[in-house]
């Protein structure tokens, strides 16, 4: 039995008001929900950064106390959802075991880091605030662990550079430098006599190490560019173990070359960069190399992404789809549409509608004159993989729809505004032309009460503050709005962005004009489900 | 009378915030522009009134359904004198300098001031008792008319402007192959100062396209007086391609007030005094130097780096001081200090406590807050607050959040 929106949201609402909980605006991912634990929900929500109120340490010393507090059963129900908390509290729930002396609890919390962090384990045991602060306060000198156990932690140390890929080594080798030099640590053997060469030297020790690569051929790259002469550089990378992004861009940076420039083998260098970019990072750079992707490179790219993303199965973030899509300019979208992001689109629909189990179908409701075509994507996106009907608002009434698909979505995403308006009035009518936000609440809220009410609804009506809304939310279990709160108890808001683009005020009267941009609330739609069954899951 | 709008690439007409629009059938009018409707027996301008009277015209000619189209039979590009007789004139007159020359403003004058101001002249010697009806009657006239002069005043500055642009457009379009020194010394002869700004978009765009010397064809801009142009684009365009490294050296300079900013590309940047090389894009301290602003590579911890080295280094040849002679009672100082105590407090709160520098009585709230601030991390802010209250003075919440405001730039997440 799940405890479901209602029961979250009560929680949350009760550990407020006890001070056990931050309100939203402190919170790094803004969810009122709790499990009923603090220590999970912060683990959670709870990123240990500047907020609205609190500084950085602020939320430390809170984190880190939750932590010292925790029973052996709740950090043994955290280890087990480690891949559920936020990268600082698995740290911080690492150091509390390191402490305790739990080294397979402590393992269960490092195996799910990034290697980047596993790596700084011993930085945030000696001196914490060099890898949990940024600025002047990385120098700030104190311990949350009080013995750090030096001997023990060198030899944990030798455990994680034995198991640490070269990539790893190599991108972090200033991490691995901060982190030896604090444990005055002795390399044994020739691996990490070499690991110690790449941190501390010029790394020409790492040559005869297999297991380091592409450390090596990074070395050797990098000395073929001394000389600026990029063709000695691609003679080395031809045919080796591709060199992490990051190294080869700072390389070529390090050489003054760019890719947007004139080197005489800069179609090379630009393969090799697509080449050795990892998807992620592909998404990231779309926009910074869209003026020179050739049609090979997208879909080099693409496969790339697809592989990683449907075939592997690796978790990239809907959001960052969309927002590299929505980054690229206009004529780099229309070639990434079809290779990239309609399998990506049809893959996302099919996870997150796991995410919503029966019963359905799942129901959106929207103006019919101001559809936001994100919200409208998410809508298609979904329909594509679970039963969905489409509940579009108009001034008077309101149309229930259930033939738009995603095929009929996916044509316009990369449409001219003049094409995305002649396409709604094509499918829409003289409504699509109307510029107000006045809905049919009437119209609507009978549309709602015929909806199961267990069934999830997902509202995006911007400008509107109704009680007859709210009425009518108020016995529904699972309600997601694109826009703010109704209040309803099983409502969620997922995301908002109004800007006031002009405002008059005086004491009895104002004008105001506000625009609207809820691009992310579609796109952390996704985020919100994960960490909504998340919550369930420890609730 | 309405607006021509697009919409789906077709031009419409909307008579009514919130209502549909209404598009038009046969010969399209240009969009933007104004049209005037002619549609016989129309009793108002609202858009229930008008889409009524569209579909009754429609299905007396024979067309099932309900049709808004608006047949070219309806409609005409508008002229001025159509503010004298349509329903809803007076709605328009502020956008007529927009739809009409300075020309057609003339002739309207000529056509309709006299004849206006005689009828003026009469109502006005009518004897008192007659003389509100008569001026009266004359109101709507007097609003249209009068209103459509003063957009012909408005419209006065426009054409200027445009006849203006024309002509720096030729000269322009005669620059031949680039020669940024050339091109900059016609940018700075030109009159309009939006061609100008395009031309200098444009010399900025030459300029990156073929690795031009960008400091040799900054310094002639500003030779010819072209840096008091506000020029965003050129800028943007500039930015990612310039260098800017230091050129001050051997000068003290007192940080105490350095604000950290992220760093812009512009004219005020590039003629700026700077210490160290500074970065566009990336954070740098601004300070004042000689009544002059300065520019200083780093961010705010340079200031606590600084401030534990006893309030002086020397960097990129220049000796930066924070707290000196004249800053250390400012409240930028102390707000370092505000940030350490806080932050100490937070992480080691038996550091903060030591930074009163005397043996406090059990009995005194520093002493219970930090007793108490071991147990329960809420009391480590209030450990803080009474550790700011006795060492710098100012309110804690204040000083906090000035100190936010003072690293605009720091804000970087590691998420």
């Amino acid at each position: 039995m799940t405890a479901g929106i209602k029961e979250l949201k009560r929680r949350y609402r009760e550990n407020l008001a006890l001070g056990r909980a931050l309100p939203t605006h402190d919170l790094g991912v803004p969810l009122p929900l709790s499990t009923g634990n603090p220590l999970f929900d912060a683990a959670m929500t709870e990123k240990l950064a500047t907020t609205t109120t609190l500084d950085a340490p602020q939320h430390i010393a809170r984190a880190w106390d939750l932590v010292k507090r925790a029973s052996s059963a709740e950090r043994a129900q955290l280890a087990e959802h480690a891949d559920a908390l936020l990268n600082d509290w698995k740290l911080l729930l690492a150091l509390r075991a390191w402490e305790l002396g739990a080294l397979d609890e402590l393992r269960g919390f490092i195996r799910a880091l990034p290697w980047g962090w596993k790596l700084a384990f011993p930085t945030c045991v000696i001196s914490p605030g060099a890898q949990l602060f940024t600025g002047w306060r990385k120098r700030v000198a104190f311990r949350l662990v009080d013995d750090p156990k030096f001997d023990e932690l060198r030899t944990y140390y030798h455990e994680l550079l034995a198991a640490a890929p070269g990539t790893a080594l190599l991108k972090y080798r200033s991490t691995v430098q901060q982190a030896m030099a604090l444990l005055h640590y002795r390399p044994d053997g020739a691996r990490e006599t070499a690991i110690h060469d790449l941190a501390f030297a010029r790394g020409d020790a790492v040559a005869g190490e297999a297991s380091l690569e592409p450390a090596a051929t990074y070395v050797r790259a990098r000395d073929a560019l001394k000389s600026g002469d990029s063709t000695k550089l691609l003679a080395v990378l031809e045919g080796g173990p591709a060199l992490p992004i990051t190294s080869y861009m700072g390389l070529l940076g390090s050489s003054g070359i760019k890719l947007g420039g004139k080197d005489p083998n800069v179609q090379a260098l630009r393969d090799y960069a697509v080449h050795c970019a990892t998807p992620v990072e592909s998404l990231l750079r779309m926009k910074e190399w869209s003026p020179w992707l050739t049609d090979a490179h997208v879909a080099q790219l693409s496969t790339k992404i697809r592989h990683a993303v449907i075939e592997r199965g690796f978790d990239i973030p809907f959001a960052k789809v969309i927002k590299a899509f929505l980054a690229a300019p206009q004529p780099l979208r229309k070639r990434i549409r079809d290779p990239l992001l309609v399998p990506l689109l049809r893959h996302f629909g099919a996870r997150v509608a796991k995410l919503l189990p029966p019963p359905g179908p799942i129901t959106f409701v929207m103006p019919v004159n101001v559809v936001h075509l994100m919200s409208f994507l998410l809508y298609a996106v979904l329909a594509a993989a679970a039963p969905a009907r489409l509940v579009l608002v108009k001034k008077r009434g309101a149309i229930v729809k259930t033939d738009f698909g995603l095929d009929q979505v996916i044509e316009h995403l990369t449409d001219e505004r003049a094409d995305l308006e002649r396409w709604l009035l094509a499918e829409l009518g003289g409504t699509s032309t109307v510029q107000d936000y006045t809905y049919d609440t009437r119209a609507l809220v009978k549309a709602i009460d015929k909806i199961d009410p267990a069934a999830p609804l997902v509202l995006d009506l911007p400008f509107i503050d109704s009680m007859d809304i709210l009425t009518a939310l108020l016995p529904r279990e699972r309600v997601f709005n694109l826009n703010t709160a109704f209040g309803a108890p099983g409502e969620i808001c997922v995301a908002y962005e109004y800007y006031q683009q002009f405002a008059l005020i005086d004491k009895g009267w104002s004008y105001r004009v506000w625009s609207r941009w809820s691009d992310a609330a579609a796109s952390r739609f996704a985020e919100l489900l994960e960490r909504l069954g998340q919550f369930e899951r420890l609730a | 009378m309405a607006f021509v709008q697009e919409f789906a690439g077709k031009p419409v007409i909307r008579l009514q915030w919130g209502k549909e629009a209404l598009f038009f059938d046969g010969k399209q009018p240009v969009a933007p522009s104004l049209v005037t409707l002619d549609l016989p027996g129309l009793k108002g301008t609202g858009h229930t009134t008008v889409s009524d009277w569209l579909i009754a015209y429609h299905q007396q000619r024979g067309k099932s359904g309900e049709h808004t189209d608006i047949a070219e039979a309806l409609w005409r590009v508008s002229v001025l004198d159509d503010i004298l007789d349509t329903r809803n004139g007076s709605d328009f007159v502020w956008h007529l300098s927009t739809y009409f020359t300075l020309g057609e403003f003339a002739d309207f004058a000529v056509k309709h001031g006299p004849s206006l101001i005689g009828d003026l002249r009469a109502a006005i010697e009518l004897a008192r008792k007659q003389r509100a009806s008569a001026l009266r009657k004359l109101d709507k006239r007097v609003e249209r008319v009068g209103g459509a002069l003063y957009a012909g005043t408005r419209r006065l500055p426009f054409e200027i402007n445009e006849l203006e642009m024309a002509e720096d457009r030729e000269a322009v379009a005669q620059l031949g192959a680039f020669d940024a020194m050339r091109w900059i010394d016609v940018c700075a002869s030109l009159k309009n100062d939006t061609v100008k700004r395009e031309l200098l978009d444009k010399i900025a765009a030459e300029l990156v396209a073929s690795g031009g010397d960008l400091p040799a064809a900054l310094s002639r801009m500003i030779e010819r007086k072209l840096d008091d142009l506000y020029a965003p684009e050129l800028w943007k365009l500039l930015g990612p391609h310039l260098q800017l490294p230091g050129n001050l050296t051997g000068e003290a300079i007192d940080l105490t007030k350095a604000r950290e900013v992220t760093v812009t590309a512009s004219w005020h940047v590039w003629t700026a005094k700077r210490v160290g090389p500074i970065k566009i894009g990336r954070a740098a301290l601004m300070a004042t130097y000689d009544k002059e602003l300065v520019y200083v590579r780093g961010e705010r911890k340079l200031l606590h780096s600084i401030r534990a080295r006893g309030g002086s280094i020397q960097r990129w040849g220049n000796t930066l001081v924070v707290g000196g002679r004249k800053g250390e009672n400012t409240v930028q100082a102390k707000l370092l200090e505000v940030e350490r105590i806080d932050t100490l407090a937070q992480v080691d709160p038996k550091s903060a406590a030591r930074l009163v520098g005397e043996a406090l009585p059990d009995a005194h709230p520093i002493t219970t807050a930090l007793a108490r601030a071991h147990a329960d991390p809420t009391w480590r802010r209030i450990l803080a607050d009474l550790l700011i209250e006795r060492l710098v003075g100012i309110d804690a919440d204040v000083a906090r959040r000035l100190a936010r405001a003072q690293a605009g730039s720091n804000r970087r997440s590691r998420f």
